[in-house]
């Protein structure tokens, strides 16, 4: 009886330990989720993936989560692992770029953005918080090199993501808000009225890099170059996000 | 190491006074809630009770979303009160007082539900034949008898409060100096690198208004269980 | 007098009664447990609605179905002591015997004190008491409100055979002294014989009989089944 119930456990524990089939798992920005995930089930590759914050993730890849590869919206994040010597500096690639705009509830006029203190009154502004998150950390460059920064503080509100940012635009809590142009797709109660210009913030870097912690070191490679090629960066501009030359 | 910046003190005054008073505004409904419930039969009972519950059970986000939906400017019950107070509740201080409110809710029920439960409903009845009308039973018997469950209830939704943070940051964003409360502060600290300092000092504020609410809640139910006749 | 005509369904039970009970001396309702005293209690004291019939107290209707009329606990002058007291715990014993009354302080208030010896025990809690205690703190409590009938529901069965005559003798003082009617419930007829003028006894629901109690001193007129009707 003691035999049969070894050979069980370790039948068992071999299935556990199992090499995994081509499944690189994957942790990504969640501003990227809708792209990615798109260009994984175009490119036929199995990968396992976990949208999060930039860098709630890195701090997950620092306490050891088992990832082989990392998709940061911010490069800070991205030089955290770096520094910690998580991501070799080398293998760090530009995957695409966003840009910023500036919405309003459905229907709302375009404004120029030097207007947007005027233009909102009194009523709120709604942005992710440019401490936690990185479309606000860009959003609060390019308002400030705009000269409106200090207009609206007033009214100014920092939300989670860019979701309660399109939230509270569509249900007019807020009278604008700002998130990336790739975000406007997720919501249609909300109209873009303004484009911020890509020369008044930091180039807003999509990084992505291998990390040693996961088991399939090898699929990563392989989505890797099917998300930098042509047909993975359609996909991803289908999706709102800025790719090729001109934009990075 | 130990002195607190401005933002981490008002975001820690801010998490006292919002939290204490969302469990004084909820406590009447509690307090009705939790007697109807743990001495009436009804129909829709097991409804009520579920419903009251909902607040423990949904994830604190779509709770803080469901909110929105309500008492936001289109909403419900907040299109009305804009249109004819002027009033607006998301994004304002008073918006993390009904978060906290809200999430802190069921414990309360529950508990004054419980110490409802225990009363001897001939208590009431001795009561009344000794001439007192359904207001003076309920002031001067039903209600000190629930005073221990009244104030475990307090204690309990008030440590739930100082920790709320899903609910919070959907319905009153993270205002700092006016609706970031120590949750959303910790939270923030911890998006950069570097925050640690800071993030073990709101830690660590946390669990001493949250740990100091749950022992006396403690205290509370040890002292009054001593007080029970055995009949 | 006190007539009381009740005809009330629950479950299986069925309690009919058609009664005329003198508003004077002892009255001993007994029976097995199931035969209705609890339910008759309850109707009585105003704590039951009956489905149909009518309650008279001294000319003072307290209740007639046919009439919507359904006087609540609180005004029908009716006092109640159960078996356990139901003490308020929350109160000491001077605010439990003050919670029904306005006489605090009066002559009446002392002698009720006195007669139940209860002097001592004034600012102690129910908690504290002992079984006989808390009886007699329930006793002058229902007495204090100065009730037109009391009930009394089992008052002695929890107590031991000593305190059980001793608590007897003093209801049976006490009632001569205030000349307030009693309707005393027990399963126990040795108990109560003594004690009551008279005695009716309930079974199945039913007025089984009524019979000449022990009680010192001359009884009121026995009373009378059958003969309620629930005027309009």
């Amino acid at each position: 009886m003691r035999w049969v119930m070894l050979r069980v456990a370790v039948a068992i524990c071999s299935l556990l330990t199992a090499p995994a089939m081509a499944e690189p798992t994957l942790l990504a920005a969640a501003s990227t989720s809708g792209a990615v995930d798109a260009a994984i089930s175009q490119s036929g590759i199995a990968a396992v993936t976990s949208y999060g914050a930039s860098g709630g993730l890195a701090r997950q890849i620092e306490q050891g989560a088992p990832a082989d590869l990392f998709i940061s919206a911010n490069p800070k994040w991205m030089a955290y692992l770096t520094d910690a010597g998580l991501v070799q500096e080398d293998a760090v690639l530009e995957l695409m770029s966003n840009a910023l705009v500036l919405i309003g509830p459905k229907g709302a006029a375009p404004i120029a953005p030097a207007e947007l203190p005027a233009a909102l009154g009194g009523e709120n502004f709604v942005m992710a918080d440019p401490e936690s998150a990185p479309v606000g950390a860009y959003g609060r460059a390019s308002l400030q090199a705009l000269g409106v920064w200090e207009g609206i503080q007033d009214g100014f509100v920092p939300v989670r993501n860019t979701l309660a940012t399109l939230t509270a635009v569509s249900t007019e809590e807020a009278a604008y808000g700002l998130v990336y142009s790739s975000d406007t797709a997720l919501d249609d109660g909300v109209t873009i009225v303004a484009r911020l210009p890509k020369d008044s913030h930091p180039p807003i870097r999509y990084l992505i890099a291998p990390v040693a912690q996961g088991e399939d070191a090898v699929g990563a490679k392989t989505l890797t170059a099917y998300l930098m090629s042509p047909e993975g960066q359609d996909v991803l501009a289908d999706y709102g996000f800025v790719t090729g030359p001109e934009g990075m | 190491m130990f002195a607190l910046s401005p933002t981490e003190m008002s975001a820690l005054i801010l998490s006292l006074r919002a939290s204490s008073l969302a469990v004084l505004w909820a406590l009447p409904f509690a307090i009705g809630l939790g007697w109807v419930l743990g001495v009436k039969r009804f129909p829709g009972h097991g409804l009520l009770n579920a419903f009251v519950h909902l607040p423990l059970v949904l994830p604190p986000v779509v709770l803080g979303y469901l909110l929105l939906l309500l008492l936001g400017r289109k909403g419900l019950i907040g299109g009305p009160l804009y249109e004819l107070l002027g009033l607006r509740i998301a994004f304002s201080e008073g918006a993390v007082v009904v978060a906290c409110a809200v999430v802190g809710f069921p414990l309360m029920v529950r508990a004054i539900r419980q110490s409802a439960e225990a009363i001897d409903p001939r208590l009431a009845r001795a009561a009344r034949s000794l001439g007192a009308s359904e207001v003076r039973v309920f002031i001067t018997v039903t209600l000190p008898l629930m005073a221990p469950g009244i104030l475990t209830g307090l204690t309990l939704a008030f440590a739930r409060a100082v920790g709320e943070f899903g609910a919070t940051i959907t319905l009153a964003g993270n205002i700092p100096g006016k609706t970031q409360t120590l949750p959303l502060a910790l939270f923030t600290v911890t998006q950069s690198p570097g925050g640690d300092a800071a993030a073990l000092r709101l830690c660590i504020l946390s669990l001493v208004l949250a740990g100091g609410a749950l022992l006396a809640s403690e205290a509370i139910a040890r002292r009054t269980n001593l007080q029970e006749v055995p009949t | 007098m006190i007539d009381l005509r009740l005809n009330h369904r629950q479950g299986h039970f069925h309690l009919n009664v058609n009664l005329s009970l003198p508003a004077a001396g002892i009255t001993g309702l007994i029976g097995r447990s199931g035969s209705g005293k609890s339910t008759l209690f309850s109707c009585l004291a105003g704590h039951l609605k009956p489905r149909q019939g009518c309650i008279t107290l001294s000319g003072r209707p307290l209740f007639n179905s046919t009439l919507g009329l359904n006087v609540p606990p609180a005004q029908r002058r009716i006092g109640v002591v159960f078996q356990d007291g139901l003490l308020f715990p929350h109160m000491s014993v001077e605010r439990n015997l003050a919670y029904g009354s306005q006489n605090r302080g009066t002559a009446f208030w002392h002698e009720v004190i006195e007669a139940l010896d209860l002097d001592h025990l004034l600012n102690a809690r129910p908690l504290r008491l002992s079984g006989g205690e808390r009886q007699r703190v329930a006793i002058a409590r229902s007495l204090m409100a100065e009730p037109e009938l009391l009930l009394l529901d089992e008052p002695v069965s929890a107590l031991d055979p000593a305190l059980k005559a001793r608590t007897l003798d003093l209801i049976a003082r006490v009632q001569r002294q205030t000349q307030i009617p009693m309707i005393y419930i027990s399963h126990a007829p040795e108990e109560i014989r003594r004690l009551c003028h008279q005695v009716v006894t309930l079974q199945d629901g039913q007025v089984r009989s009524v019979t000449e109690g022990e009680a010192y001193g001359v009884g009121p007129a026995l009373a009378a089944v059958g003969k309620v009707t629930c005027a309009i």
